[in-house]
């Protein structure tokens, strides 16, 4: 990476550790990295507020707070940081019809509901928020078509979909989804390419083979998904020469599509990938070990 | 900032210039639900959805957005259900295979008994004859006839009825293979009635 890619990447540099971490892990490759190093860069980026910035000297966010926590995860390593304090920042997040702000600023968005409640199930202090707000907030942001959008009245998109049914899964509340109808709706981002987008008309992109698929196995519906002209799309989205993975075939690679173009090829079963959790986007090995289970929906 | 300035108009105009270039930018969409809901601009906004509507109908996000003026001003009442399938079947006809308008249109009739809009039966079986052949239409008639077979008493004409939409199953399995697994999960709960 050059000096300027460096500093332009900067505003993500955290959750960018955790899509390199977590694809080296999936691949049984998280010993080829510098543990220490990680560590001692994700201490860093803690505020006294509790929360975490992308970097060192940099605000803190919900965002990269959860990346900071799957990261000490990943590592076993959540004492070498304020744990308490992320529980105390992340419950002022919460607002009272259930939503959270992604920090100080006050934005509102379904993607720092699944933050919130991930976050706080990995460390396994979900009850400290309202709970059942929380649910409530998520489900006003469900649509005439099924699917989920960023605030209420939003337009339907597969990453917000992944961020409800998740939120939703962690909750204990799947129950209130309608699955037949949220299935067909994501079964629909496949296109004849294989491929799948993140909403009606638009383009297909590796990404949302991990919005869509993990959306389809959290409700049980992941066989409504061709499975071999996906991983053809996702296969062939990987550049031969670096090895990483693109939005798309033919396109520049980067750690982002690579994590997720690798979590959907373990959802679709390749053995050269472990098994990913559908709910948090980690190696399922290391939420067993941490003991943490999630109920999904049964397969139909 | 917009709360300090109170320049809500602007505001609108802001998400217009940038929905111009990119019909279907997300934050635009999202911002321009905000300031509509926040300083009750609704006059206007169906119409700025019929604009982006016919320049392309295919996009999804206009879509939404009708939807989220009619939720939030007169509601689906049964005229406005009646005027918004004739709306949706307007551009249903003009591409079958179009995803946005059949959601639309699926979308507004959920929870709805579709023997109270006969015109529903009416478009599908008229797109049928003219031999159009779209997963939506077939997935439409599915539901057509796998209502009316609940809604009979009568053995014989509940099992015609539930027939014809386990046939458009099969037709579905064929003809939109790439949704096999979803068409075959369709054809078991019919054959469970």
């Amino acid at each position: 990476m050059s000096g300027q890619e460096y500093c332009m990447t900067e505003f993500l540099r955290v959750s960018g550790v955790y899509w390199g971490l977590t694809a080296m892990d999936l691949m049984g490759q998280l010993h080829r990295m510098n543990k220490e190093e990680v560590l001692h860069f994700v201490e860093g980026c803690q505020h006294p507020c509790g929360g975490f910035g992308p970097t060192h000297q940099q605000d803190p966010h919900l965002l990269y707070t959860l990346s900071a926590i799957q990261i000490l995860t990943l590592y076993d390593s959540l004492d070498v940081i304020d744990a308490e304090q992320v529980v105390k920042y992340i419950v002022s997040l919460q607002q009272e019809d259930g939503s959270f702000y992604g920090d100080h600023w006050g934005e509102v968005d379904t993607r720092f509901s699944f933050c919130s409640l991930a976050c706080l199930a990995l460390m396994g202090r979900l009850n400290a928020i309202n709970v059942d707000k929380a649910v409530e907030f998520v489900l006003s942001c469900m649509n005439f078509d099924g699917g989920f959008g960023s605030v209420p009245g939003s337009e339907s998109h597969a990453g917000q979909v992944y961020c409800c049914v998740g939120a939703l899964a962690i909750a204990g509340a799947l129950y209130h989804v309608d699955a037949d109808q949220l299935g067909w709706w994501l079964a629909e981002r496949q296109l004849p390419s294989g491929g799948l987008n993140g909403r009606p008309e638009k383009l297909p992109d590796v990404c949302y083979s991990w919005w869509v698929l993990s959306s389809l196995k959290m409700i049980g519906r992941i066989h409504w998904i061709d499975k071999e002209k996906l991983e053809h799309f996702i296969m062939a989205s990987q550049d031969e020469e670096t090895g990483g993975f693109s939005d798309r075939p033919g396109d520049w690679v980067d750690p982002f599509h690579t994590l997720f173009g690798l979590g959907g090829l373990s959802l679709l079963g390749n053995k050269q990938v472990k098994p990913v959790n559908p709910v948090f986007c980690m190696p399922q090995d290391v939420l067993d070990r941490i003991g943490l289970k999630v109920k999904l929906l049964d397969s139909v | 900032m917009v709360e300090w300035g109170g320049s809500a108009s602007v505001e609108l105009e802001l998400t217009e210039k940038v929905l111009d270039e990119d019909a279907k930018n997300y934050h635009a969409w999202q911002h321009r639900q905000w300031v509509i809901t926040t300083y009750k601009l609704w006059d206007g906004e169906l119409e700025f959805v019929e604009r982006l509507l016919q320049e392309d109908f295919r996009n999804n996000s206009a879509w939404n957005q009708r939807h989220f003026v009619i939720t939030n001003t007169s509601s689906y009442t049964h005229e406005v259900l009646k005027n918004e399938i004739e709306y949706a079947s307007k551009y249903v006809r003009k591409a079958p295979n179009n995803e946005s308008s059949w959601n639309y249109l699926r979308g507004i009739l959920r929870g709805q008994l579709l023997l109270n809009y006969p015109e529903v039966e009416g478009l599908c079986l008229e797109l049928y004859a003219k031999n159009i052949r779209s997963p939506f239409l077939l997935g439409m008639l599915v539901e057509v006839f796998k209502e009316k077979a609940t809604e009979m008493t009568d053995t014989s004409t509940r099992q015609t009825y539930l027939d014809k939409a386990t046939n458009f199953c099969v037709e579905l399995c064929k003809m939109d293979s790439v949704h096999t697994g979803y068409w075959n999960y369709i054809q078991r709960k019919l054959l469970a009635l």
